[in-house]
């Protein structure tokens, strides 16, 4: 068993080791640049960190899976624990996948404006392991050719969505977006038809350059129209009916009985018994006196007084006590780190 | 939430009308438990959960370690060349994603101490980033708190801000000393320092009611405002068909 | 007799009472000018200060969840409008995986409240904002961002898919220093420590302003009293406080929700001061009978 503590003791060790030497230690030691892989190695540690996701999940389902299955009492309550989980899941993976796919076809625009720049840089530095130029170019027109038949697609789905919604503001952006990217796709297609097609030597490569301008230009604003109509489609509306309707409202709700609470408990367990309370009672009466429109009527300096009180003795109080919790907070961190403290993985 | 007074279709509406349905329900509780905030409670923790799995995937795991370890991010050409080449250093991820997966183990009653190390690895890294953390946001406390005692301004000695000044390093002082449980207090002058400390974070102590009672009014009353706005017009809608 | 003793009302009795001294001014819709708050003042000078430049952008991290979108979610509009009014490019984050909603839904409300309000000008997805999506790893992630020098090619893609190097937004951004402006806005305990912590490098510190939910004000105002925050929005209050200054900046704006809310903030403030003098002097009565 012995073993067993030693290796946690080590892995946690070896854990720390690294972020506490990236900060004690200059970042270039001799030769070696100690931050090269930074990104890499907080990747990995995000990495193990992010593995435990399903651990939630499998919890839940043991619990009221079996509350479910074996009719236990409660068992109403853990199916729609487990269909609201189910249907949150499915639908925020629908939502992933739509907006994937629309990326997806704006990066195929990317695609062809970082293929022509490149077929012009190529042709410039005189490569000769790729396809002549005019040959690109003709492989250049194909693919563009059939994405700009996509986008023009997609154009008649934005002006048929346009002229059925009954929403103004959307109607308005539509019609923008739907002109706009318009304009840049006739830009589009001429370029593409001034590309170099047969001639072994070009004068210059400018119309390649162009293009990749205008396929840039083109990809932001079809990008935000396809972003415009996926955000009336029924896989939105239903994400946003699970999140804003019931998960926000549920939430906010549950918190906001705190505010019945805390005027049932001032009412209940606040009493002036000693001078003390009565202190932390004045205290307590100017700032929130200080911060309402209410107490601005009362009296005019109440804000002031307010912020002289958060300021001076309640700043420096708090500061006492931030600054003792947080050399207590390293002390521990510390403790934890080289595994001193006694209970630790019994 | 659309304005209220413009609901542009159903399902709009229907979002509104669940969320003070919803929140009624939570409500319900005031008067005593009942079934339906149960069931509603349930609903709420089935959706934070599986809104949680889906966004660590789609947010983090899928572009910053399945794409680029599968190579989904290299640009292919329609001339079969790209626009750049396969890392293999992306392979080494698999080791944290190998390391990471023995969370799993806690389910077992045998092999429970695999997760442990994880664990271990997990906390000694929170450990390690301790230092930095520590320095960088203390020091500057530290250096702030030492405040000019007398202050003249353009016009000579300004004495509200000395005044100030003065009671700050006071209070600072009085509070640190009273949490010094370790020290004995030997004379009555140092006594009456910790009762002041005392004294002063009672006045803390009344800052931090009196924040707390906005905060928590401050949800309250964003509820109600919703259900006698957004909800009540919602619901008219629904009632008189307008 | 009992039900005389003003100790022992029904806490049902007093959550009625609760309820409708608080539906009163929010039914009316009834707004009073909200109280001065300095904090929030500087918070307004530090944006108002800012200029657009190629190259530069805010970064806006979004890290509440329901508990407290009555105080952030209205923090993080007016500061998000604000930033949008000035044409400063803003990156929405969140270190929190339940205010990834927020990311898309608060810049949308915004958007089209300015878009509404001023006819013929646009703000677009990836020009103007851009959703980096929530990003698990916290204190971790934030030390990474620091130390990044190209940000576009640490966050690869936005949360909408988007390869960042293709939006306009990241043309031109660096590391670190790109970022003139950090607002933060979040209940999470240590989650402004985290960033106080980690979002800085050696001689570089973007201005930081924070939105807290009134719980953490007392705390927050530490590290604005070190300069370690230039700006604090205190709650709700903060929130109406820099709305009436985005008015007096702006007079074609409509007033927002934040006024109203925090009048009946104001009325409920006024009733927990009544309950607990009720107490008091039920105490008091009690004591000497």
């Amino acid at each position: 068993m012995n073993y067993r503590f030693r290796l946690i003791r080590i892995f946690t060790f070896l854990g720390g080791i690294y972020f506490f030497l990236q900060y004690v230690l200059p970042a270039k030691l001799g030769p070696f640049t100690f931050g090269k892989y930074h990104e890499e190695i907080s990747n990995g540690f995000i990495l193990m960190g992010a593995m435990a996701v399903g651990l939630g999940l499998i919890n839940l389902l043991m619990v009221h899976g079996s509350r479910l299955v074996f009719r236990r009492t409660g068992w109403v309550n853990s199916a729609a624990l487990l269909l609201a989980m189910a249907l949150m899941i499915v639908i925020t993976a629908a939502d992933w996948l739509r907006t994937q796919k629309i990326a997806a076809q704006a990066a195929g625009l990317d695609m062809l404006a970082q293929f022509s720049r490149r077929i012009s840089s190529d042709y410039q530095s005189q490569r000769t392991d790729v396809l002549p130029f005019w040959e690109r170019n003709r492989l250049l027109l194909e693919a563009g050719s059939s994405q700009l038949a996509v986008v023009y697609e997609s154009l008649e789905a934005a002006a048929n969505l346009a002229g059925r919604s009954t929403d103004p503001a959307l109607k308005t952006r539509l019609s923008a977006g739907l002109q706009e990217t318009a304009a840049h796709l006739k830009e589009t297609e001429s370029l593409l038809k001034e590309l170099e097609l047969e001639s072994s030597t070009a004068s210059s490569m400018s119309p390649n350059e162009d293009l990749a301008r205008a396929l840039g230009r083109l990809q932001v604003s079809w990008r935000e129209l396809l972003g415009l109509q996926y955000a009336s489609s029924i896989t939105r509306k239903v994400y946003d009916f699970l999140y804003q309707g019931l998960f926000m409202s549920l939430g906010a709700a549950m918190f906001a009985l705190l505010g019945f609470y805390i005027a049932s408990a001032a009412y209940r367990a606040f009493r002036l018994r000693s001078a003390e309370s009565g202190l932390m009672m004045a205290a307590a009466l100017v700032v929130m006196l200080g911060q309402i429109p209410l107490g601005v009527w009362i009296w005019y300096g109440f804000p002031e007084l307010r912020l002289w009180l958060l300021q001076i003795p309640s700043t420096a109080a708090s500061r006492a006590i931030e600054m003792g919790a947080a050399i207590a907070g390293l002390v521990m961190a510390f403790r934890m780190w080289l595994s001193i403290e006694p209970e630790s993985f019994r | 939430m659309g304005a209220a007074g413009v609901y542009s279709d159903v399902w709009t509406i229907a979002t509104i009308l669940v969320g003070g349905v919803a929140t009624l329900a939570i409500f319900s509780f005031l008067i005593k438990e009942n079934p339906f905030f149960r069931f509603f409670e349930h609903i709420y923790i089935g959706i934070a959960a599986g809104l949680g799995v889906v966004v660590t995937l789609k947010n983090f795991l899928w572009p910053k370690i399945f794409v680029p370890l599968f190579g989904l991010d290299l640009v292919r050409f329609p001339d079969s060349t790209s626009a750049g080449v396969y890392n293999r250093g992306f392979l080494l991820y698999l080791a944290p994603m190998l390391f990471g997966l023995l969370y799993y183990f806690i389910y077992s009653k045998k092999y429970s101490w695999l997760a442990k190390l994880v664990i271990g690895v997990s906390l000694g890294a929170s450990g390690g980033l301790a230092f930095q953390g520590f320095f960088n946001q203390m020091l500057p406390q530290l250096a702030s708190s030492f405040k000019p005692l007398v202050v003249y301004g353009s016009e000579g000695w300004n004495i509200g801000r000395s005044f100030s000044n003065s009671f700050f390093v006071f209070t600072l002082i009085c509070v640190m000393y009273y949490f010094f449980f370790s020290f004995r207090r030997k004379t009555a002058t140092l006594d009456k320092i910790s009762v002041a400390g005392r004294w002063l974070m009672m006045v803390c102590f009344g800052a931090y009611f009196g924040s707390t009672v906005m905060a928590r009014m401050a949800l309250l009353v964003e509820r109600l405002q919703f259900l006698l706005g957004d909800w009540r017009q919602a619901l008219l809608l629904l009632v008189l068909g307008a | 007799m009992k039900q005389w003793d003003l100790t022992h009302i029904d806490r049902r009795v007093i959550y009625l009472l609760v309820l409708l001294a608080l539906s009163i001014p929010l039914a009316l819709e009834y707004a009073l000018k909200p109280a001065r708050m300095e904090a929030a003042e500087r918070a307004f000078a530090v944006v108002q200060d800012l200029e657009a430049k190629p190259g530069e952008l805010a970064f806006m991290s979004l890290d509440f969840g329901p508990n407290s979108l009555a105080e952030n979610k209205p923090q993080a509009e007016v500061v998000l409008e604000h930033l949008l009014r000035k044409r400063i490019p803003v990156a929405l984050y969140s270190q929190y995986y339940l205010a990834e909603p927020f990311l898309e839904s608060i810049p949308k409300t915004v958007v089209g409240r300015l878009e509404k309000e001023i006819l013929g000008h646009f703000w677009e997805y990836g020009r103007d904002w851009v959703n980096l999506g929530y990003r698990p790893g916290g204190s971790v992630m934030l030390q990474n961002i620091a130390k990044s020098a190209d940000l576009a090619e640490l966050f690869k893609t936005d949360a909408r898919g988007n390869n960042l190097r293709e939006l306009p937004i990241f043309k031109g951004v660096a590391g670190l220093e790109s970022v003139k402006l950090l607002a933060e806005f979040t209940s999470l305990v240590g989650g402004l420590d985290s960033f106080l912590q980690f979002f800085q490098k050696k001689g570089y510190r973007p201005f930081f302003i924070h939105g807290c939910t009134s719980i953490t004000i007392p705390q927050a105002f530490i590290y604005l009293d070190s300069g370690q925050l230039k700006g604090l929005l205190e709650g709700i209050a903060g929130a109406a406080w820099y709305s009436l200054l985005l008015e007096r900046a702006y007079p074609q704006r409509r007033p927002d929700a934040a006024q109203i809310i925090n009048t009946g903030l104001g009325v409920a403030h006024m009733v927990v001061i009544a309950l607990v003098l009720l107490g008091n002097v039920g105490f008091l009565i009690r004591g000497r009978n």
